[in-house]
């Protein structure tokens, strides 16, 4: 029991230390860290944090935020080939050196997106220059999955509880807490330790993998060959599972379907703000069949109205890349994400002028 | 709520601190704190548990009166019919199926979506014992009813053991008012808790991942692949269940309270009767207690003995899970209990009997029953019968001294884990002469940095998503 008072004492600068060498940047190369994000989403909250610190730290004025699911996370491949990644290589060859911040996650919806961007407001980070991309799919009937909230739920109903509760009629999902989960929220919102541990184990993880094999760590998610590789793609597209992402069954564009409802909240949120939504495009060689389906046109058509009608700039990306330069059905090689960046690039900057 | 959560150090840092700054409301805060530890499992789970104890309180106190087996007859039959409905209604009604061809689970669709309430099987064992301890006067019943509260629900324990008696317990909870806080006591206590931890989350959780891989890939596996499976999964469900009994035990320390201890270094035994001797030790001495001596014991010839012995373990494989996979288990070490009493009566008849002393002996023997408990693992954890046979018959006939490409790790992982077996026995051993060595060469300044260093290490590494005990499922 001797050793107690030293145990505080030394916990005690543990906390500081990390408060002080806050490590979040670990959380975030070129876009968030997936494996952090994906077991504790809470984990957002510090890569904000420290986003807010380099702005304030750096005077940053110029800045673009991109948010949206694995496309513009820019998955499988690494980080060192995404959209963030080379729209930044982009920035760096102009004078007004903008900084782009990707705050994509795979399977983020357009409530996650709306959810973002009220947190950006929390950590007074300016949501003046703002990429979002969506997918079709998006606006297909949810059964009731995918959640119109996938990541995000607990934040979105401390920021907006009506919208929380708009999605979770949708979902039907429920929003009762124990006092556990209250607990554990707040242990990891104030003590260092806890706030931190996931990107400390993750930072040592790197440490270990750099100085038993010499490289850095790949933090690819998957295979970035392209599709036409993968023999067994076409097989598991033809799954129910991802045939509903190419419906053709005719969509609901009222509000009463949670894509919509989320994205004219986006559109009241950016008001006066340069916000562009781009459409991610689909393969059309491989998915030929369900995009040729006269439904599937219809459909598209229909959200190329509607989104063409709201007072955002708005891209549909389909046939603008390559099909060879498609890992699968939406996500891209390395150089389909650097065509992508030059497309995203020069149309934000068009909607500049 | 697991012991390695940010909301159980929260929990148990309130309870402790209210424990011993109120020592006069001891009780009242163990009987709450127990209320809220089970509730977090579910509100109608607690109500359930209550009800049950409270009737089986209720009786406890009839049993001082007339009528004394009907009183004791209803408790029990409350008591299993609780875990008999919860537990093994849908095995029993889809066995029923299958032998008649008909589809009576259609008829009771509701059994098939039961939720097996958090520690059933511990606490109706412990519920039991008590009425019969009590019945058989080995044992007052107790006439406070929160002081039964507290023994049947202290929280340590509850989830998964160790199962307690009320004889051991009860005094201990009747006594709490006059628990001094002891540095020793709780140092001791943080000990076990740590060593608990160190098991689950560096060592039973890392294993579960290669586990899961190998046993996902069933009939698929090699022989030597089996062997590799089996092995790991042999060291998993010890680390991680004797993981869980050492936090048990720790975290009764910190309450003063003396929980028993479930293992000790079960992988060292020599023989099937040792091996029950050291392995979940609470659970075997029930089954001797209260069903191996009821049936007769060995006091009825050797053949009954035998029945005797091949029946208890048969119905500790079936307290495991509802399957026939655990049955076959239990009946496999039934099997291994009769084995090596033939044997031992071989053995003594030929004049061979001090040959198990040799250290050569000792060792060979360790081997074989280490591999013999491995056989029976694959049952355990098998999905089904057919899994389990495909893999022991490969493990039996294929080349024992081959092992497939990518194998070579895996055997060298296996052969550290039995060595951390060999070095937590000499630990244990020796631990008050380590403590000793400890606390007087190295200064306090260097201990506390070690221990800041395993308590960052286990906040750093504990799981964070919904990664549970392999016995909380029984």
């Amino acid at each position: 029991m001797k050793s107690f008072k030293y145990i505080l004492v030394y916990l005690l600068v543990i906390e500081l230390v990390l408060d002080l060498f806050n490590p979040s940047s670990a959380a975030y190369s070129c876009r968030l860290d997936y494996p952090i994000i994906k077991d504790n989403p809470s984990n957002i909250d510090i890569v904000l944090e420290n986003i807010n610190r380099e702005i304030q730290s750096q005077n940053l004025t110029n800045y673009i935020i991109i948010l949206g699911d694995s496309v513009a996370f820019s998955g499988p491949g690494p980080s060192s080939e995404s959209l963030g990644y080379y729209m930044q290589q982009l920035s760096n060859k102009t004078d007004s050196k903008t900084k782009l911040y990707n705050l994509s996650m795979p399977a983020m919806q357009t409530g996650d997106i709306y959810t973002m961007l009220l947190k950006l407001d929390e950590y007074h980070i300016s949501t003046q220059h703002v990429i979002l991309n969506i997918i079709y799919a998006g606006f297909a009937e949810r059964t009731p999955d995918p959640p119109a909230v996938f990541w995000l739920q607990d934040d979105l109903q401390k920021l907006d509880y009506s919208s929380f509760k708009q999605a979770n009629r949708n979902d039907g999902s429920s929003a009762k807490k124990q006092w556990t989960q209250v607990v554990r929220k707040s242990m990891e919102n104030n003590l260092a330790l806890f706030k931190y541990r996931d990107i400390i184990k993750s930072g040592i993880n790197k440490k270990y993998h750099y100085l038993r094999y010499g490289t850095v760590l790949d933090d690819s998610l998957g295979d970035s060959r392209p599709w036409y590789y993968k023999k067994d793609l076409p097989q598991l597209l033809a799954t129910p599972e991802y045939q509903r992402d190419f419906s053709a069954k005719p969509f609901d564009m009222s509000k009463n379907n949670s894509q919509i409802y989320f994205i004219n909240k986006i559109a009241e949120h950016q008001k006066n703000c340069h916000t562009l939504i781009f459409l991610a495009g689909t393969n059309d060689k491989l998915m030929n069949k369900e995009v040729l389906n006269p439904g599937y046109q219809d459909n598209l058509a229909k959200i190329d109205r509607y989104l063409a009608s709201l007072p955002i700039q708005y891209l549909n990306c389909q046939g603008m890349i390559d099909a060879n330069y498609f890992t699968d059905h939406v996500h891209l090689t390395g150089e389909g994400y650097r065509q992508l960046a030059k497309i995203l690039w020069d149309t934000y900057n068009q909607g500049d002028n | 709520m697991l012991f390695y959560t940010p909301e159980f150090v929260f929990f148990i840092l309130c309870t402790l601190a209210l424990y011993y700054w109120l020592p006069q409301y001891r009780l009242y805060t163990l009987v709450l704190a127990n209320i809220i530890f089970y509730a977090v499992t579910g509100i109608s789970m607690l109500v359930l548990f209550m009800a049950v104890a409270a009737v089986t309180y209720g009786l406890s106190i009839l049993l001082s009166r007339s009528r004394q087996k009907l009183y004791l007859l209803i408790g029990i039959l409350i008591n299993l019919s609780n875990l008999l409905f919860f537990k093994y209604s849908l095995f029993i009604l889809s066995n029923f199926e299958k032998l008649l061809g008909l589809p009576i689970l259609n008829h009771a669709p509701f059994i098939t979506n039961l939720v097996l309430p958090v520690g059933i099987s511990f606490y109706t064992f412990e519920l039991i014992a008590y009425l019969v301890d009590v019945y058989k006067g080995k044992l007052d019943p107790t006439r406070n009813m929160l002081i039964f509260w507290v023994f049947i629900s202290f929280f340590p324990h509850r989830i998964a053991g160790p199962i307690m008696r009320g004889k051991d317990l009860i005094p201990q909870v009747e006594h709490l008012k006059q628990i001094n806080f002891s540095s020793a006591t709780f140092s001791l206590g943080l000990t076990y808790l740590a060593m608990g931890m160190v098991k689950k989350i560096f060592i039973a959780d890392n294993i579960a991942v290669f586990v899961n891989n190998f046993y996902s890939q069933g009939i698929a596996l090699t022989g030597s692949q089996a062997w590799i499976a089996g092995l790991l999964y042999t060291f998993q469900i010890y680390y991680d269940f004797s993981a869980y009994s050492e936090m048990a035990v720790g975290i009764g320390y910190l309450f003063g309270i003396q929980l028993d201890l479930n293992f000790k270094t079960p992988y060292l035994s020599g023989n099937p009767s040792e091996f029950w001797r050291r392995w979940h030790i609470t659970l075997s001495t029930w089954i001797r207690d209260y069903i191996y001596i009821p049936l007769g014991g060995s006091r009825k010839g050797d053949t009954r003995k035998y029945i005797n012995l091949f029946a208890a373990m048969a119905i500790s494989g079936l307290w495991h899970g509802a399957a026939w996979t655990f049955v076959i288990w239990g009946m496999y070490h039934g099997l291994l209990q009769i084995c090596h009493n033939l044997y031992a009566k071989l053995m003594k008849c030929m004049g061979w009997g001090k040959l198990t002393d040799h250290w050569i002996y000792k060792a060979v023997s360790i081997l074989v029953m280490f591999n013999l408990a491995n056989i029976g693992w694959i049952f355990f954890r098998s999905d089904n019968l057919s899994i389990a046979i495909h893999m022991i018959s490969s493990m039996l006939t294929t080349n024992l001294l081959y092992l497939d490409s990518g194998m070579y790790n895996y055997a060298l992982a296996i052969t550290g884990l039995f060595i951390l077996h060999i070095v937590e026995y000499w630990a244990r051993k020796y631990y008050r002469r380590l403590l000793q060595l400890w606390s007087s060469w190295i200064p306090v300044p260097l201990r506390a940095a070690a221990y800041t260093a395993l308590i960052v290490a286990l906040v750093v590494y504990a799981p964070t998503d919904h990664s549970s005990f392999i016995y909380f499922k029984f």
